[in-house]
């Protein structure tokens, strides 16, 4: 449906970001993998969601 | 049942009108968001028409099920606060940037490329996806001037169990299941200098 319109080429360049705080963000991610993990298997384990 | 059908329908009506034409109503120097209002007003609407007993409302609040609003809504909090905080944080303007850097000129990369990323996020985050959808579409649209606006429609996982999670939806091809579904797609060039059209972009995306 969509196919003519998605063969044009993208116009323009992505723009660099650079995370400063890797820290913080290995700490966020990790909490996000072990909400997800515990989320995943709470009702295995007797858990509350 | 015919009222609550027809309340229902209505509702859903008024609030995707609401959010794609009267986003705001200004009451002197205060701004409200419609949507909120709308919803509370089809609810009280049902309760005010005696299709909904209020023992059953406060039954539901309370149930110690997985279905509980309450706690789905404090499920829902606090996974939003923990993507606020990855997007102070400029994760998904990182991935935003990582995704249109691999996908080159390419908007059929790009989309593919969204559907996996998205896929991934929603695996990840079931309930918060449209969230994290949201943010991710919205670090990335401005970056780039694509002529197609491909945001992609991953409908929220197919939960083995109401609201439960299960180990089984963390499986990627149960959890992409139903097929994605490119719900917009208008010429961004051009929308772009259309202030409506560009504002119906958006509540597009903010309403999934």
């Amino acid at each position: 449906m969509f196919c003519k319109q998605l063969q044009l080429p993208v116009v323009g360049t992505p723009e660099k970001h650079v995370i400063t705080d890797k820290l913080s963000l290995v700490v966020g991610i990790a909490h996000l993998a072990v909400c997800t993990v515990l989320l995943s298997v709470s009702s295995y384990i007797g858990l509350k969601m | 049942m015919l009222y609550s059908v027809v309340i229902c329908a209505l509702t859903c009506m008024l609030l995707i009108l609401a959010v794609l034409f009267v986003p705001k109503i200004k009451i002197g120097s205060w701004a409200v968001d419609l949507y909120w209002v709308v919803a509370l007003a089809g609810a009280v609407a049902m309760v005010l028409a005696k299709q909904l007993d209020v023992d059953v409302i406060d039954s539901t609040l309370a149930a110690d099920t997985v279905i509980n609003p309450l706690k789905i809504l404090v499920l829902f909090l606090s996974m939003t606060i923990l993507s606020i905080y990855l997007d102070e944080l400029g994760f998904f303007s990182y991935l935003a940037d990582k995704t249109l850097e691999k996908t080159g000129a390419s908007q059929l990369r790009l989309f593919v490329y969204l559907y996996c990323i998205v896929s991934l996020l929603t695996v990840s985050l079931q309930t918060t996806s449209s969230f994290f959808r949201l943010r991710l579409s919205s670090a990335i649209l401005p970056r780039t001037h694509v002529s197609v606006l491909c945001l992609i429609w991953l409908p929220n996982l197919w939960p083995p169990t109401h609201g439960t999670w299960r180990l089984s939806s963390a499986i990627l091809p149960i959890s992409i299941w139903p097929p994605p579904t490119v719900s917009v797609s208008l010429p961004i060039s051009r929308s772009w200098r259309c202030p409506l059209l560009r504002r119906v972009q958006w509540r597009f995306c903010c309403f999934n």
